[in-house]
């Protein structure tokens, strides 16, 4: 992702007000002009013609290989799988959610050597440090991060990309929903007896979900990926995808999460930002970078190339 | 606020009302209309701005004052900005005429014609802060710690017992003492949930926190001021700072303080002089009166197992005090989570306007005491006990308060520091 894609993504984000109106949506995707105006910003932000421009019948040159996407001499190792569209456009995304180890490279800095490092921060360009354990005491390495903002994890992506020579960012909710179906093609079936309501049942399965410890995040490592490698997208943590309205990019968290019941965590789920997610933030103005009161906010992140060769 | 939320929070401030004598709900009903100034515009004193109004009805803001004109001004454009979103605009009163900047600008916001002022500099300023507004017959919020030194305390019960004899209320910013979980939890232990307490433990262990590293035309004190977090005379060290909020739902369970503590503690990663001379880590074992030992950790180092909170161990269970019980009369917290933050200025709201205002100085005092014997005794090496804390000497104010020459004191030795 180029630096001016970045700060126009800040931009965006800076400019927008203060959500009270955030809820879950239900997204249509009938064909039919839904009524009343949540159902059309519902349609006018629907992912699915973009899912549509993924498809296709293009079948890739050579078939993708997964690759590592590690930061020398930090914890950073993440698993990036290919996703091939059948447009024939590749992706590859992270296999898992971001996990602290990898987000406290970047919050604390980890990446510069200790001696050289209280020199060298550049605290307007990091989160910043949390006042307080954003990981709740749920578990730290090996857990999923949480309550970030997308702000953070546009931010990370650009980091992240910049230090190894790769073009990352967060999924556009289409990719995303491409991931968390399983391939699947077409539209997905929604329920008879309520039409927004998207079937479970067509979906990817959620698997590897069974929270022992009451509603919170479980390692990462204990979700059992589905058919193409991918695990927790429907649980653990929310994750945030980009979305565009009205030429903007927003974002919004998509495929539910440890606080869902097993009904709601399915792909076409999604939420967008709630005032209520950062009001006990006690410094104003609130963190852009943190969301203090939600533990269910999380990310992975996709390349849209493997690491250029040295 | 939209009126969907203003109208949501009348109803249930209404219900709550009749039901609790202090209520429960934020948004206390508005009658007299109450002025607010702010003192210490950080991050944390625009916040406390904005819940002061977010409370209760019938409050404005009037006066502001920072000791440095670019905190004051952006934290006046954020709150204006914040009350008309808000659609409150009305509320916000402060001109440039009651905009106050420097050492003095305490008193020229205690001039003009305030009720309540909010105190959210560093901790340093507290105890000088409140009874000054306390002389001037003002009620006040003031943000935790509330002092560094033993010196401070002493000085902050005595505003508390000049504030109570002058009918003037004074909420401090331990949150929990006004947060629902808490609240809950605490009853239930009282009437023995877990049956007698036996012991508990307390953590704050996290990350470092933020830092500026030094401009040139920074003196001493302003750098020190800009990073008041590392220097034991603003902040008291983070085991004064943030710990304090642990500690004092220990001393709210046990229902009084301890008697003894013994230390551990050091500066062992944070080790570069832009953190000034403060600890990393604390660990103090508190003895209580009834026998009860609390092991108290803190930590402000990146990379380690974090955790924040407090466990209390009893003969018949044992409790999370943010909401759980454990043991033959499990239970766990659902009632409302409002914003604490909010919870304690509608609590003190409405006991001003009902005529029996709050007064916190003493209990919020003591609890800072808790945790600055606890650094007396990591410094120290040397076991410390409550009445030689509360007797203790220790001044850490500098000489004079003014921009200039401030030596970095060192970093304090166990078994070398002098118990003062």
């Amino acid at each position: 992702m180029s630096r001016a894609t970045t700060l126009g993504i800040a931009l965006a984000l800076s400019g927008l007000p203060a959500c009270t109106t955030g809820r879950v949506i239900w997204i249509p995707d009938r064909g039919e002009a839904p009524a009343g105006a949540a159902a059309e910003q519902a349609q006018e932000v629907s992912p699915f013609s973009g899912l549509t421009e993924l498809m296709g019948d293009e079948a890739p040159a050579v078939a993708p290989e997964p690759f590592t996407l590690e930061l020398e001499g930090t914890a950073i190792a993440l698993e990036m799988l290919p996703l091939t569209f059948p447009s024939g456009e590749v992706l590859w995304m992270s296999a898992t959610e971001i996990p602290w180890e990898a987000f406290d490279v970047y919050t604390y800095g980890f990446e510069i050597p200790r001696e050289r490092r209280v020199a060298e921060f550049d605290g307007a360009t990091r989160p910043s440090k949390p006042y307080g354990s954003p990981d709740r005491g749920w578990g730290h390495e090996g857990f999923p991060a949480l309550s970030l903002t997308a702000f953070s994890a546009e931010l990370f992506c650009d980091w992240l990309g910049a230090r190894t020579a790769t073009s990352l960012r967060l999924p556009s909710q289409s990719e995303w929903l491409f991931a968390a179906r399983e391939g699947a093609a077409g539209p997905p079936r929604f329920s008879l007896a309520d039409p927004d309501r998207e079937l479970p049942s067509d979906l990817g399965t959620a698997v590897g979900w069974a929270p022992a410890n009451g509603p919170r995040t479980v390692e990462l490592a204990e979700l059992e990926p589905n058919a193409l490698g991918f695990s927790g997208l429907l649980g653990n943590l929310g994750e945030w995808a980009r979305i565009h309205v009205a030429d903007e990019t927003a974002h919004v968290l998509c495929g539910g999460h440890f606080l869902d019941a097993d009904a709601e965590r399915v792909p076409g789920r999604r939420e967008t930002q709630q005032s209520t997610w950062n009001q006990t933030d006690p410094q104003n103005p609130k963190s852009r970078w943190w969301l203090s009161d939600a533990p269910f906010v999380g990310f992975r992140i996709v390349a849209t190339s493997p690491p250029e060769l040295p | 606020m939209s009126p969907l939320d203003r109208r949501t929070l009348l109803k249930t401030s209404a219900a709550a009302a009749s039901v609790a004598a202090i209520p429960r709900m934020a948004f206390a009903g508005g009658q007299d209309t109450l002025r607010i100034g702010l003192v210490g515009c950080g991050g944390r004193g625009t916040g406390a701005a904005i819940d002061c109004l977010s409370s209760s009805e019938g409050i404005e803001l009037v006066a502001m004052g920072d000791l440095f004109g670019d905190r004051v001004e952006s934290s006046k454009n954020y709150v204006r900005d914040e009350y008309t979103k808000r659609e409150r605009g009305a509320a916000f009163k402060v001109t440039d005429d009651t905009t106050f900047v420097g050492w003095d600008s305490i008193d020229r916001v205690l001039e003009s014609g305030i009720d309540v002022v909010l105190l959210a500099t560093p901790p340093q300023f507290r105890p000088m802060m409140l009874r000054n507004a306390v002389d001037a017959g003002v009620h006040v919020f003031m943000e935790k710690p509330v002092a560094v030194d033993p010196t401070g305390i002493r000085s902050v019960i005595r505003s508390g017992e000049l504030a109570k004899s002058k009918g003037l209320g004074i909420v401090s910013g331990t949150q929990r003492r006004h947060q629902g979980s808490y609240i809950d939890t605490l009853e239930r232990i009282k009437d023995g949930a877990i049956g007698e307490i036996v012991g508990g433990d307390c953590w704050w262990n996290q990350g470092g926190l933020w830092m500026n590293l030094r401009k040139p035309e920074w003196t001493d004190m302003e750098w020190q001021l800009r990073n008041w977090l590392y220097f034991d005379w603003l902040s008291g060290d983070h085991i004064v700072e943030q710990h304090i909020h642990n500690l004092d739902v220990m001393n709210w369970a046990l229902d009084g303080f301890p008697v003894a503590a013994t230390a551990l503690g050091g500066r062992q990663v944070r080790t570069d002089p832009a953190y000034g001379h403060v600890f990393d880590h604390f660990a103090v074992q508190y003895e209580y009166a009834g026998g009860q030992i609390i092991n108290s950790q803190c930590r402000q180092i990146d990379n380690c197992e974090n955790r924040v909170g407090e466990r209390l161990v009893g003969t018949h269970g044992t409790a999370d005090p943010n909401g759980r019980i454990f043991g033959p009369n499990e239970w766990s917290y659902t009632g409302n989570a409002q914003n604490p933050y909010v919870q304690e200025h509608a609590d003190l709201v409405a006991s001003i306007r009902n005529g029996t205002p709050i007064n916190e100085a003493e209990r919020v005092a003591k609890s800072t005491l808790t945790a600055i014997m606890g650094r007396m005794a990591a410094y120290t090496g040397k076991k410390v006990t409550w009445e030689f804390a509360m007797n203790s000497k220790l001044n850490l104010t500098p000489a004079k308060l003014e921009f200039g020459d401030l030596p970095v004191p060192p970093v304090a030795t166990p078994g070398e520091t002098r118990l003062v």
